[in-house]
C-alpha cells in the first residue's frame, strides 16, 4: 500500500527503490536504533525504538541517504537472493554500508524496503561470498510472511461489510514480499 | 580453515589501517578481506557455542509455551546484539594482546547459520508470531539444533 511519505531511491545505475512508509512503521521499533533513533535497552538485550511518524520518518529518511555514506556497496547484480536456498528466498538488492554492517533488503522484483539490520560477521561473510543471506544454512523451513500483520491494514471496507465481498489484498496476490 | 591467532590480529591491524584512510578493505584488498572474514566468523561461531545450552533453553520454553512469541524473538533480538558486541568485544582483546593462544572450539562451526535463521524468521514474522507456521519452523529448527549438540 502506497503512503505520500514512500521515499524513492534512485541512484543512477542502480535499480530504483522504494522506502515506504507502512513498511517502516513495522520494522521501526526493533531496528531504529540501527539508523541513529534514540533506544532503549530491553531487560533480554535487545532495542526498543518509539513507533511513531518522526522516527519512521527518521528511519525511512536513514535508509534513504544510505547510498551516500562513504562505504556504501551495492549488491544488485543478477544473483543477489535473501534468504536463498529456501522456500522463503527471493531475488533483493541491497545496500549495505560496509562501515557500521548496516544493511537495507529491497526485493528485486518490485523495488519495495523489506527489512532492515546490521549483519553479523557470519552474514557479512556470506554476503560478500554468495551475495546471499538469511537463509540460516537450511535450519528451518516454512513461507516467507514479511510484510505488515494484517492489522495494520484496515479490513473494513464497504465491499466487506455491505456486499459481503472479501477485498484481495497484496498477500494474497504476491506473496514473494513487498 | 585452520585459525592462525597471530595471522588474525595482522589481518586486524590491516583492515584498521584501511579503515582509518576511509578506504575499504573489501575493495581494496578482497582477498585479505575474505580471510579476515573467515576468522571473524570463527570467533562468533565460538562464542555463540558457549550459547547453545541458553538458546536451547530459549527454544523450549517458547515451545513449551513457557514465553509467548513475542518475548521469544526479544530475547532472539537481544542475544543476537549480545553477541555482536561480544565479538567485537573480543576483537579489541585480541589486537590489545590481551587474548593468550585462542583456538576456537572445532565444534562451533556445527551451529554455523543457526542464529542468522532464527533472528530472520522473528523478523519476518514480527508482530504476528502466534501461528502455527513459525511455531513448525521453531519446531524443526529446535530438533535440528539438538542433533546436532547430541553429536558432541
Amino acid at each position: 500500500m502506497l503512503h505520500h511519505h514512500d521515499k524513492i531511491i534512485g541512484v543512477e545505475g542502480h535499480p530504483r527503490l522504494r522506502v515506504g512508509f507502512w513498511q517502516s512503521r513495522y520494522k521501526v521499533t526493533d531496528h531504529g536504533a540501527l539508523h541513529g533513533l534514540s533506544y532503549s535497552v530491553k531487560n533480554n538485550g535487545g532495542t526498543k525504538t518509539e513507533k511513531s511518524d518522526d522516527t519512521e520518518l527518521a528511519m525511512m529518511q536513514s535508509i534513504e541517504d544510505m547510498p551516500h555514506r562513504t562505504k556504501a556497496i551495492w549488491f544488485d547484480q543478477d544473483d543477489v537472493t535473501y534468504q536463498g536456498e529456501t522456500d522463503r528466498g527471493f531475488p533483493a538488492v541491497y545496500i549495505f554500508d560496509d562501515d557500521t554492517k548496516v544493511i537495507a533488503v529491497f526485493n528485486k522484483q518490485t523495488g519495495n524496503f523489506v527489512t532492515t539490520c546490521q549483519l553479523d560477521r557470519n552474514e557479512e561473510a556470506e554476503l560478500k561470498a554468495t551475495h546471499n543471506f538469511g537463509g540460516g544454512e537450511g535450519w528451518f523451513s516454512g513461507k516467507v510472511n514479511n510484510f505488515p500483520p494484517k492489522g495494520i491494514t484496515p479490513i473494513n471496507s464497504f465491499e466487506n461489510d455491505v456486499m459481503g465481498i472479501t477485498p484481495v489484498d497484496d498477500s494474497q496476490i504476491d506473496n514473494s514480499n513487498n | 580453515m585452520t585459525y592462525n591467532q597471530q595471522r588474525h590480529v595482522q589481518l586486524l591491524k590491516r583492515s584498521q589501517d584501511f579503515n582509518n584512510q576511509g578506504k575499504s578493505f573489501y575493495k581494496e584488498s578482497p582477498e585479505e578481506s575474505s580471510e579476515l572474514s573467515s576468522y571473524k566468523v570463527a570467533v562468533q561461531h565460538h562464542l555463540f557455542w558457549e550459547q547453545r545450552f541458553k538458546v536451547s533453553k530459549l527454544m523450549q520454553d517458547f515451545l513449551n509455551r513457557k514465553i509467548n512469541g513475542q518475548e521469544f524473538c526479544d530475547r532472539v533480538f537481544g542475544l543476537r546484539r549480545n553477541l555482536m558486541i561480544a565479538c567485537d568485544q573480543f576483537l579489541v582483546q585480541l589486537v590489545a594482546g590481551e587474548v593468550k593462544d585462542f583456538q576456537p572450539d572445532p565444534r562451533s562451526k556445527k551451529l554455523s547459520g543457526f542464529l542468522t535463521g532464527l533472528f530472520c524468521y522473528c523478523d519476518d514474522f514480527m508482530e504476528d508470531y502466534e501461528n502455527d507456521e513459525f511455531s513448525n519452523a521453531m519446531q524443526n529448527g529446535f530438533l535440528n539444533f539438538q542433533k546436532a549438540l547430541n553429536e558432541e
